[in-house]
């Protein structure tokens, strides 16, 4: 085959797999300026642009602030396009990015970033390497698997999915196409976590038997008066493959303390919120990330006052049980405790725990610094995530089948291995949910 | 209401739906179920006239009311509860005419319906309203029944329009209805670019024999036709280039379905299946991400028939087919051959590609590559590429690791050299401190200090007794063996370097041995090591050995001092020991030499500026004892250099005898004394306004008045007003 012929089957993806390639090798020269003096990369003594990971930043929200502060102040990222159904959001964050940029260059101008209204915009560009998903629940996957298979590399928040169907699909993608994902379960870069992961993975407070977890309570949700939909907002966008509702702000609001959070339409409410951070902590620490709980049980249950899951060994994770001191993770070993919350808050019995050194034969778990960072890093070197796509998947799963027994009002039994709800053929109906057209995967 | 039978009252979930609907008992007979059945119809029909009021705010309780019951209803080992609640769904659809009420009927459907709800759903289908009829399609994709598929099929065959038909073949991809495949195959050839799109996305999720086959057979023709477009287009314009490009994005849809389908193939054990899609795809005349994508795939189904093609794939020249490979070695923990492999290639390499294989040589603990990454450091590979290496080589650990990083260790840069150190540190591996201590004894010095280096900084057992021996050795030897005697700190080293300092004496000696002093928290048993040395070492030694005293600091080494302030071949060495003294008890002694006559101009200011440090900076001293101190100095003062250093440490003391004695100055026939003077006093009535304003004033009232500069007036007045 002719290279001119080759390359006429391949469409416009051969420069995007190129290009990736290409970058992995660039961005040496920048990455040690003590070899290739910077001011040789072009644009004003900084990073050459082509060596750059260019980037798409998706959902402007709350959460996407952060990063998005966080991408358009590294030399190492150019932000090429920002997408968001909501007009204003995405004008906003041009001008944010085309301000920076302008400062950065120091000419005062710059208009390199595209606004849209559609994400697949900004997959579907082949000069876009990565993308940042930061939408609500609903559309990480659709979004994530889109870019994936476009040859991108995906940063989504948490919780990764909206149904258990969409996470086995994600893992597939990623695996097929070789994806570099990272799931924003930040607490896996919090070193106080991942301490106190290691004190439960080596056995320094005997076998853990009890575990609570703390994730707080939603206001219920309800069905809000309907209202106009805004000029310059994509509603059917917005809710994509999720049942059709009137608009109301109060459904589309971005809130930490509830907004669409709330509604189970959009998510697993805290179980998806919070508990794709502690409960993933907890799977880190009993080394289930390719695994899972084996029975999930909901409040209420046989007049049970926490929302449980068990695992084969019989572990048991409690919802929302008070533990020492406000803690937002506390486990309970047969020889000790650890508890753990943001901002390496950690305490153990006996006291010392969190201070002793690993041994030599101890299991060291991955080793993050920094979740965005640890994401760019495999990007270059195309090194697992410390929350890839899989550990995502089992969490989320978690989080789904707690909110599923929470709506059925019943115990689940779970088979880890196959990924099925066992003997409940009505329950397994939840494992995913049916998408409103035309927004199908 | 319809569905007035007799059922069982058997399910855990309906004792409590009946408790929800009715409040009262749920009936244990059968007898008993003709009673709660027209009760659960009147309450369906109450939750359903509630679903459609108004405000919509209202609708949402009866919302929740009717999910508790539909999975109440569908809970396991209840079919009769839940047919029958189905038959209460159906039969109350025709009473129901409300949109809102039938939406959020047909969504119980969606979680209870079984056979008996397809052809009221089918119907709904084709309601003019299309969230109901969306409604009605998604719970028919979740219904389990044969009828609920063979209705959707019917849909699909009725369909009068692409869009409907799109709805109807992802429902029926959804459900994996083999059933289908006859009806979506020919729909790969529909000239609706979605719902070509959606029909092999559909066949790749139902993966039946059939659909695979179809999905083949529609590559086959895409490339095809892609071909023939490409000759065609060739030399023309750009609206063909586009319709070339348009139909290759068809190709990559049949691809990605294949892969779908390759999943389904291995989930459902029929792995051989799977195998024959991924070789086709990963076909030699296939673009190269399809190839990557399928050799991935291929992995993923089968790893151990796979093998043989990561090996060769590892040769292939394209780039994507390559990084494919190099990351399939993760499916292969324990192997042995892929990381050697891997580990040949690494010199021949892109950089970038470099990276990858050292993360993957990495993950993969497999300890024989480190010879090759070991070549890699040695290498005009990037700095990057080597600095990830060294790192790689440090995790890998092994004896063959020490040799390259030693390397290292020699380049002469800080930063390479302190890494390479941290990567010693937990350089793990039988025989690697034997091979440490061999590079350390002999050969060449730049090697031989990087491994005394080394050997300090695992912390290796026993080793000060060759340090020891070391230090007396040439450089670089020496200095490394000195560096690490300096991070060992302990009595034996100290000792052991007085030993050294007195026989040897060269400056290099004693900055590692008052760095040692330095770094001991015993300072008793610093001043009792070095003391005991003193009066049996030459003179010219006795200076460099005060000197660890003093870094030392406390009063049990001025003992040793102050004898040597009286000789005068020892003065010099005692005089630079007290100006460098790391305590505040050298105070005295200090004043002492300094208002002593016999000092010369060059050691009485280096004394007072050691006295201002202190006073300023050093621990221990009451408020009262350094105000004194302090006023010494100031009286001890030569110079007016001097007497401004000591007027600057009495700004710092807020007290009636700090302003009395600089009061003195505000005459002062020197222009720069009186400046520095009042500017003291401003800062000591800044100090003193809060506890004794009139003081203050009074003192602000004195600069006012005084011959200085209008700057420091206006600050006094500034302050006088704040006062």
């Amino acid at each position: 085959m002719s290279a001119d012929r080759k390359e006429a089957t391949t469409g416009g993806r051969a420069g995007l797999t190129t290009r990736r390639a290409w970058i992995q090798g660039a961005a040496l020269a920048w990455a040690a300026p003590m070899i290739v003096p910077a001011r040789v990369l072009g644009l004003g003594g900084g990073t050459a642009p082509s060596n750059r990971i260019a980037m798409g930043l998706i959902g402007h929200g709350l959460i996407m602030g952060g990063h998005r502060g966080a991408m358009l102040g590294r030399e190492d990222v150019q932000v090429l396009a920002v997408c968001d159904v909501v007009r204003s959001k995405r004008e906003a964050a041009k001008d944010e990015t085309e301000r920076r940029y302008a400062e950065r260059q120091g000419s005062g101008e710059y208009h390199g970033c595209e606004a849209c209204n559609e994400f697949e915009r900004v997959v579907e560009r082949d000069d876009i390497d990565a993308v940042m998903v930061c939408t609500p629940d609903h559309w990480h996957a659709p979004i994530s698997i889109a870019a994936m298979r476009s040859g991108k590399d995906v940063y989504v928040e948490k919780p990764m999915t909206l149904t258990i169907r969409e996470g086995q699909l994600m893992r597939d993608t990623a695996r097929t196409h070789g994806s570099i994902l990272q799931v924003g379960s930040q607490q896996r870069s919090e070193s106080g976590f991942r301490k106190a992961a290691e004190i439960v993975r080596n056995g320094w407070i005997g076998r853990v038997h009890t575990i609570y977890a703390q994730l707080g309570q939603f206001a219920p949700p309800d069905a809000p008066d309907p209202e106009p939909v805004p000029d310059g907002f994509d509603y059917d966008r917005w809710l994509g493959p999720t049942p059709w509702f009137p608009y109301s702000s109060q459904r589309v609001k971005g809130d930490y303390g509830g907004g669409w959070r709330r509604f189970w339409e959009y998510g697993s409410r805290k179980n998806g919120d919070w508990g794709a951070h502690h409960f993933d902590i907890i799977q880190w620490a009993l080394g289930k990330d390719e695994s899972g709980p084996v029975h999930f049980l909901p409040k209420g249950y046989n007049g049970g006052a926490h929302q449980l899951h068990v695992y084969e060994d019989g572990t048991r994770v409690l919802r929302d049980h008070p533990a020492p001191d406000g803690h937002m993770i506390h486990f309970i070993g047969t020889d000790g405790m650890v508890s753990v919350s943001r901002g390496d808050r950690v305490a153990t019995t006996p006291g010392d725990l969190a201070r002793a050194p690993l041994g030599p034969g101890d299991v060291r778990l991955y080793v993050s610094g920094d979740h965005r960072q640890n994401w760019l890093d495999g990007i270059r070197t195309r090194r697992p995530t410390i929350c890839p796509v899989e550990t995502g998947h089992r969490t989320a799963t978690i989080c789904h089948l707690s909110g599923i027994a929470e709506r059925l009002g019943r115990p689940l039994r779970w088979d880890p291995e196959k990924e099925e709800i066992v003997g409940d053929p009505y329950a397994a109906r939840w494992a995913d949910r049916p998408r409103r057209a035309p927004y199908f995967l | 209401m319809k569905s007035s039978r007799s059922i069982g009252w058997a399910g855990a979930g309906w004792i409590f739906a009946a408790a929800l609907v009715s409040g009262q008992e749920a009936p244990r007979n059968a007898g008993a179920g003709a009673g709660f059945s027209e009760a659960l119809g009147s309450k369906l029909a109450e939750l359903l006239a509630q679903a459609a009021a108004e405000p919509e705010s209202a609708r949402y309780a009866p919302r929740m009311e009717l999910q508790a019951l539909s999975a109440a209803a569908s809970a396991p080992a209840a079919e009769e509860q839940r047919a029958l609640w189905e038959q209460e769904l159906l039969g109350a659809l025709p009473q129901t005419p409300a949109p809102a009420a039938q939406v959020a009927l047909v969504r119980q459907l969606e979680i209870a319906g079984h056979a008996a709800a397809a052809p009221v759903l089918k119907s709904l289908c084709a309601d003019a309203d299309p969230i109901l009829r969306d409604a009605a399609r998604r719970a028919l994709e979740a219904n389990g029944s044969e009828e609920a598929a063979a209705a959707l099929r019917q849909l699909l065959e009725e369909a009068h329009n692409d869009d409907d038909r799109m709805r109807c073949v992802h429902s029926l991809g959804s459900r994996g209805d083999t059933g289908a495949t006859p009806l979506i195959a020919p729909l790969l050839e529909s000239p609706d670019t979605a719902l070509r799109r959606t029909a092999a996305a559909a066949l790749g999720r139902i993966a039946a024999p059939e659909a695979v086959a179809a999905l083949l057979q529609a590559y086959e023709w895409e490339a095809e036709r892609a071909w023939s477009t490409a000759e065609t287009d060739a030399g023309k314009g750009a609206e063909e280039g586009e319709t070339r490009i348009a139909l290759g994005a068809f190709r990559r849809d049949l691809a990605e379905a294949l892969f779908r389908a390759m999943t389904t193939l291995r989930k459902e054990g029929r792995q051989e299946e799977g195998v024959a899609v991924g070789r086709r795809l990963y076909d030699y005349g296939e673009p190269p991400e399809i190839r990557a994508s399928a050799l991935r795939a291929l992995v993923e189904i089968d790893a151990p028939s796979a093998e043989d093609l990561v090996i060769i794939a590892m040769q292939s020249r394209d780039s994507e087919v390559r990084e494919a490979a190099i990351q399939s070695c993760r499916a292969y923990p324990g192997n042995r051959v892929l990381p050697n492999l891997l580990a040949v290639k690494l010199a021949q390499e892109s950089p970038g590609m470099q990276r990858q294989m050292l993360a993957v040589l990495r993950d993969s603990g497999e300890t024989t590559v480190t010879r090759r990454i070991g070549q890699l450091l040695e290498s005009d590979a990037p700095e990057e590429v080597r600095s990830e290496g060294a790192e790689v080589l440090a995790q890998l650990g092994g004896i063959e690791a020490v040799g390259p990083l030693l390397e290292r260790l020699t380049s002469g840069d800080r930063q390479i050299r302190r890494r390479t150190l941290g990567h010693f540190a937990v350089l793990t591996g039988e025989g690697v401190e034997a091979e440490l201590l061999k590079a350390a004894a002999g050969g060449d010095p730049e090697r031989r200090a990087a491994a005394v280096s080394a050997l300090a900084a695992r912390g290796a057992e026993g080793l000060d007794r060759r340090l020891l021996e070391w230090v007396r050795e040439e450089n670089p030897v020496r200095t490394a063996a000195l560096e690490a005697l300096t991070d060992r700190a302990s009595g034996a080293v100290l000792s052991a370097m007085v030993d050294l300092c007195v026989e040897r004496g060269e400056e290099e000696d004693f900055a590692a041995l008052r760095s040692v002093a330095g770094r001991l928290e015993d300072r008793e048993e610093v001043v009792q090591i070095v003391s005991g040395r003193l009066a049996s070492a030459p003179a010219e030694r006795k200076a460099g050995l005060v000197m660890a005293l003093a870094r030392a600091g406390g009063p049990a080494g001025l003992e040793f001092v102050k004898p040597m302030l009286g000789i005068a071949d020892e003065r010099a060495g005692a005089i630079q020991a007290l100006a460098a003294w790391e305590s505040a008890d050298a105070c005295p002694l200090i004043l002492e030499t300094a208002q002593s006559e016999a000092t010369a101009e060059d050691d009485h200011v280096r004394l007072l500026q050691a006295l201002a440090r202190l006073l300023r900076d050093g621990p221990g001293l009451e408020a009262d004892a350094a105000r004194r101190h302090a006023l010494a100095g100031l009286a001890a003062c030569r110079r007016d250099e001097e007497r401004r250093l000591m007027f600057s440490v009495l700004a710092g003391m807020p007290h009636g005898e700090s302003a009395a004695a600089l009061l003195l100055f505000l005459q002062d026939d020197s222009s720069g004394v009186k400046e520095e003077a009042a500017s003291a006093l401003v800062e000591i009535a800044g100090k003193m306004k809060e506890g004794d304003r009139d003081a203050a004033n009074e003192l602000l009232d004195a600069v006012a008045e005084a011959p200085v500069s209008d700057e420091v007036k206006k600050r006094a007045a500034e302050l006088r007003g704040g006062a």
